[in-house]
């Protein structure tokens, strides 16, 4: 199915491509429905639609009332959920029932114990739906423009809600608000009314909504920058006991698993905090040396900082950031087939290369993964790179492009792209159990695109022949970055490092210029543990693959890295301990199919 | 017959057809299953059956001091009654085999008589390699191997009251690596098993967990044993003597005292396949090596001694949670090198080799792993070469050292000799040789061929990555340097000429290990007095048998190839190279001369 030549191409398209690769997806490997326990698949319905907001409910427009609410209807389903008779269920609804679990469980302790509601003013600013129908949505105009105005009127209610909501305030959270609201009064401002002209029957109702949206954002620049800072001062940090909470409900994050301790050469409870803590340094140190004996390869007179430094000098200018990471972008894919390495199994699925909205110039520093939206029809994705704002001084433009530099670029592109984030999307998308459309362990997927980026691409000639050495130093560097992650998310949120500590990790030891670093930590200070989680994951992940290598054996049988992979997208990326089990199970099933279930 | 992408259907019916073809080509050519005395083919049954324990055993071996006797009296009348055996009355290859036998329980009985490490060793008793196959890579049914485990944990235990009744003698180092392995053992038995008693259900699972519990007591009581008991008994000697030494050689691996041929290409001394000699040959040899590794450094970088050049390139390794995968793939390469070379037939296309991870109580017992398991007379043919990790408890630096040692460089460089076309492919032709006894049999020529394939075959011909084809053949020849290290470490230490000391300096300074790495080598060499060094001579022997093919093929006119001469060595078995001599050559004069006389 994948590659083919023209003339097949064709042939396949007109037989109906579309039902070949729904069997294709839906055969073999993953999940069969067998008999199906109603009352469970009913309750994942229930969810998905009264939290999630799937298939009809009123708009979040994020007042308190909104917040308990939300609270109170995680609690029910999840008490709905434990009076399910768990061995009512097939095989792949109980391994739902322990991720919705998970959720739930963690999604609870967070609402109850971390309210940034209270004090983050960007959460009352996310215009994601308005940029995607502004920019992506392949749907006609008309159509999207009445849903801007629904978004409009949202984003007025949310700023409202704000408004009474906010009643602590955390410095330099107001600090990032404020070029977030001056990038969506751009947007307002700009590009909805050059939009507004593409649908003239909703021009009128369009223009009206945008200039209430426009002058309610001004009154809340007013609100951030002047009453906001009088309230008291907030807390972002979520303290040992819910950090280690969410290492073990939302990432199944085993304390004392052998194996997974030899592989990541963990100490007892290595994944608990203090511990965990200490393992981030652990691991930091053992790259730091990766990356000394790298570095001796290159060139022994500097030092791997230095090579580092030097070598992202060599970058695309700004006027052709864009396209250079496109057409990086576009080899992604060529790349993964040509190595066989997950099945492709559409012909019109593609990812390009974007530049991200202005009220995202704050929100990272260097920009974020290609997203279809969940339960899309649609194949096609843009990775989106945060230019250099304009209006920045000439060396904070400078800095930041030698950030978006050609080792950069090489050493990312695959984790994001093919066969990373895009594709991670596309096949979620045709996943036959609903929740695993909707939600994704947000460690898991991130921990497969370690792997991709640190263990599959450097050895897999992805890299220009010529700068096979110097980009494996970038890469090295990068796997650095995310060990440093462990360390700044476990040491923040516990108090055991400062935010300038964190700050001078990033700089001084990973090489990022100050204000990418700052960013960076400003990022992990938001979602205590998210962070580190998926550098855990990849040793899980890696396991995996010795393992289903070793099961395989067990099964006489052969195993390969592609059915390795095209298993692992057909189930999904849930929690890794249960993709294990699925994936264990799969091949009992498949291979010895008289034997008992477990794997 | 290599490829494996067929399709469907027409896969299978090739899957039938090349297995039939397989067989006939493993069966056809050299070795003749031409039964003229029926006596000698159940005497080799009974050997099998009584002391090896193929078959339907009666009663499974529990290490009673009783039954250490009876097995040694076993053996004793197995040897009278082979040489009550007319020899005349044999076919050629029974003959073979004959003389194979013979080796095989001579050495045996020289060993129990005068090595009891029954009494000595606590290792001895903490065999666990069955369940761990079992645990992990056996392709049946769990609930068949459930029962089976179930059995062997009950095995466990009488061997573990039985060396605790059996050991009389001290010795502080083993009871040390003993109490690491007992360590794994108890993870095993504790946390696998029980894990493992999940994927069957009923009685069988309880009937597992309850003999995983017992196990897991006695084991904790043995360990009391060995910690307070043991080292109150007289302390043990573990060094066999130039006596049992020179014995073995000459009974055991059939070593010729002073074939002149032999000694030209090994630079031996006469008698150099015996001690004293012997010892002074290794280090004539390791000297040689020596001077190849200087050689070769200077290609490198003249300004660094080779050791130093050695340690640098060491420091780049596969990071830990890669080190397995990264092997699987040198691994996977290793035979489709064999095939685009064309260096042996590989008759199979559900053969593989992967990689594991080697269960925890072998944790002390190398310092980097072992080779290919597919277990003697298995139908399956997967296998999996094993390394041991480091474990998480030991120290950084100790972790450090370990993986300086499981570098890029050993791996391209032992690669070919663990799996394609070495111990991996002897063992798939091993499985499929028509005469029993080398089924279940091989000897010290099996490895040599290993070194064969490592240090003759693999360096020229384009297995490492061609920009590192310089540095991994240095560390080729450090490997070879180990093993000249090994004859002289193996006959010094059991013949007094060396102490444990000394080489452990040898194996660290000289040959460039770390030192707990050097500690384990050693370790090993202590125990099992004349195994260690033997396959470096079986080396030189190959050699001179390839040289020596090529003649005997220009002598019936005929050209000779490396292909063929592998294939027939493969097809005959891994039997002291003496004996592949003899099968060899008059394989080739029945080949090519098939009226004249069956002498070689």
């Amino acid at each position: 199915m994948i590659e083919r030549s023209s003339r097949g191409r064709q042939l396949a398209a007109a037989i109906g491509g579309a039902l070949a690769v729904g069997a294709w997806l839906t055969g073999g490997a993953l999940v069969a429905q067998g008999a199906l326990h109603q009352p469970f698949e009913d309750l994942v319905a229930r969810y998905l639609k009264e939290v999630r907001g799937i298939g009809g409910r009123a708009p979040d427009d994020m007042s308190a009332a909104a917040f308990e609410r939300d609270l109170a209807t995680r609690r029910q389903v999840l008490g709905d959920l434990e009076a399910i008779d768990r061995k009512a269920l097939s095989f792949d609804q109980d391994l739902d029932y322990r991720f919705l679990d998970g959720i739930l469980r963690s999604s609870i302790a967070e609402a109850e114990q971390v309210r940034h509601w209270q004090q983050d003013p960007r959460l009352y600013l996310n215009i994601s739906q308005l940029n995607y129908r502004l920019e992506a949505d392949p749907r006609a105009p008309v159509a999207r423009a009445a849903d801007m105005i629904a978004d409009l009127r949202l984003l007025q209610a949310r700023i409202a809600n704000g408004r009474k909501n906010l009643v602590r305030h955390v410095p330099r959270w107001n600090e990032l608000t404020l070029p977030m609201i001056d990038g969506i009064e751009q947007i307002l401002a700009e590009q909805v009314p050059a939009f507004a002209s593409r649908a003239p029957g909703e021009r009128a109702a369009l223009l009206a909504e945008n200039r209430k949206a426009l002058e309610a954002l001004g009154g809340f620049r007013a609100f951030v920058s002047n009453e906001l800072p009088r309230t008291p001062q907030g807390e972002w940090r979520i303290g040992e006991t819910l950090f280690n909470q969410l290492q073990r409900t939302r990432y199944f994050f085993p304390e004392d698993d052998f194996n997974l301790r030899r592989i990541a050469r963990g100490m007892p409870g290595f994944t608990r905090v203090p511990n965990y803590h200490d393992w981030g340094w652990r691991q930091f140190n053992i790259v730091e040396r990766a990356l000394r004996v790298q570095a001796r390869k290159i060139d022994p007179t500097r030092t791997w900082l230095q090579i580092v430094r030097d070598m992202k000098q060599d970058h695309p200018s700004a006027e052709a950031l864009v396209f250079a990471h496109h057409e990086a972008t576009r080899k992604t894919r060529e790349w993964v087939i040509e190595k066989d390495l997950v099945t492709i199994p559409w012909d019109d699925d593609d990812a390009i290369m974007v530049a991200a909205a202005p009220n995202q110039s704050m929100t990272q520093w260097w920009g974020f993964g290609p997203g279809v939206p969940a339960g899309s029809a649609s194949r096609k994705a843009a990775w989106s790179v945060i230019p250099p704002n304009p209006d920045w001084p000439e060396q904070v433009v400078d800095e930041n492009l030698t950030e978006k530099d050609y080792s950069f670029m090489w050493a990312i592109a695959t984790h994001e792209v093919y066969p990373g984030h895009h594709l991670q999307r596309l096949y979620q998308n045709q996943n036959p159990r609903p929740l695993r459309v909707h939600e994704t362990s947000y460690y898991s997927n991130q921990a497969w695109c370690y792997y991709i980026e640190w263990e599959l691409t450097p050895t897999m000639g992805f890299y220009p022949a010529d700068k096979q050495e110097l980009y494996t130093l970038e890469m090295l560097r990068l796997k650095l970055w995310r060990m440093g992650r462990v360390i700044i998310d476990s040491g923040l949120h516990t108090g055991r490092m400062g935010y300038d500590e964190a700050l001078q990790l990033e700089n001084e030891r990973i090489g990022f210029v100050r204000r990418g670093a700052q960013i960076n930590i400003d990022g992990i200070t938001e979602r205590g543990s998210m962070w580190g989680a998926p550098t855990v994951g990849y040793f899980e992940w890696m396991l995996l693959r010795e393992d289903y290598f070793k099961k395989m054996r067990e099964l006489d049988q052969k195993g390969t890295l592609k059915d390795f992979h095209d298993r692992v997208y057909k189930i999904g990326f849930i929690p890794i301990p249960l993709v294990r089990e699925a994936l264990f199970h799969e091949l009992e099933q498949q291979y010895r199919p008289r034997a008992a279930t477990a794997g | 017959m290599h490829s494996t992408g067929t399709p469907g259907r027409t896969r299978t019916v090739c899957a039938a057809l090349l297995a039939a073809a397989a067989a006939v080509a493993l069966s056809s050519g050299l070795v003749h299953v031409q039964t003229t005395n029926p006596q000698f083919d159940a005497l080799i049954d009974k050997y099998l059956l009584e002391v090896r324990g193929v078959g339907a055993r009666s009663t499974p071996n529990d290490l009673s001091a009783g039954r250490f006797a009876s097995e040694l009296e076993t053996q004793k009348r197995l040897l009278k009654e082979l040489e009550a055996i007319d020899r005349r009355s044999l076919s050629f290859d029974e003959d073979i085999d004959y003389r194979f036998l013979k080796s095989l329980l001579e050495g045996n009985i020289i060993q129990d008589e005068r090595v009891p490490r029954w009494k000595q060793n606590p290792r001895v008793y903490l065999n666990t390699r069955p369940i761990s196959y079992r645990l992990e890579s056996d392709p049946r049914d769990p609930a068949v191997r459930a029962q089976e485990i179930t059995e062997e944990l009950k095995l466990l235990q009488a061997r573990l009251v039985n060396g605790k009744k059996n050991l009389t003698e001290h010795i502080p180092r083993w009871v040390e690596l003993s109490l690491a392995m007992l360590d794994g053992t108890l993870a095993i038995v504790d946390r696998e098993i029980p894990q493992f008693a999940r994927r069957v259900g009923g009685g069988a699972r309880q009937a597992l967990e309850t003999e995983a519990r017992k196990a897991s007591a006695a084991l904790t009581d043995f360990r009391t044993f060995l910690t307070t008991e043991m080292p109150r008994k007289p302390q043990g000697d573990w060094k066999v003597g130039a006596d049992v030494f020179n014995a073995l050689h000459e009974k055991k691996y059939l070593f010729d005292d002073d074939d002149f041929n032999l000694r030209r290409i090994a630079r031996g001394t006469p008698n150099f396949t015996r001690v004293p000699n012997y010892h002074d040959w290794g280090w004539r040899q390791f000297r040689v090596v020596e001077r190849a590794l200087e050689v070769q450094a200077r290609k490198i970088d003249p300004t660094r001694s080779w050791l130093q050049i050695i340690r640098d390139m060491k420091q780049e390794h596969a990071p830990l949670e890669g080190l397995v995968y990264s092997h699987l793939e040198a691994t996977r390469k290793s035979r489709e090198w064999t095939i685009e070379q064309d260096l042996v037939t590989i008759p199979w296309d559900d053969d593989d080799d992967i990689m594991v991870a080697a269960p925890p109580s072998f944790a002390m017992a190398q310092w980097w792993g072992f080779a290919g398991t597919v277990p003697a007379g298995s139908k399956s043919r997967k296998s999996g070469w094993t390394m041991i990790l480091p474990s998480p408890d030991w120290s950084d630096e100790m972790i450090d050292a370990n993986l300086t040692e499981k570098d890029f460089s050993f791996m391209w460089v032992i690669a070919t000799h663990e799996a394609y076309p070495g111990h991996h492919l002897q063992r798939l032709y091993q499985n499929e040789n028509p005469r029993r006894l080398r089924v279940y049999e091989s000897s010290y020529s099996n490895q040599s061929w290993c070194y064969y394939i490592e240090w003759d075959l693999t360096p020229p011909r384009n297995f490492y990555p061609a920009d590192k084809q310089e540095l991994y053949t240095l560390e080729m020849l450090r490997l070879k340097l180990w093993r000249m290290g090994r004859v002289i470490i193996d006959s010094g230490l059991h013949t007094g000429r060396m102490g444990y000391d000394e080489a452990l300096q040898l194996e660290n300074e000289r040959i460039g290990f770390v030192r707990r790495g050097a500690q384990i080598n050693i370790d090993g060499i202590t125990e099992r007095g004349s195994m260690w060094g033997a396959p470096t001579v079986g080396y030189f022997e190959w050699m001179l048998l390839r040289e020596d093919y090529f003649k005997k093929m220009r002598e019936l006119d005929q050209k000779g190839t490396l292909k063929d001469f592998h294939d027939r060595v493969y097809k005959i078995g891994f039997l002291p190279v003496t004996l592949v001599r003899e099968a060899l050559f008059h394989e080739l004069e029945r080949d090519f001369r098939p009226r004249a006389s069956t002498a070689g």
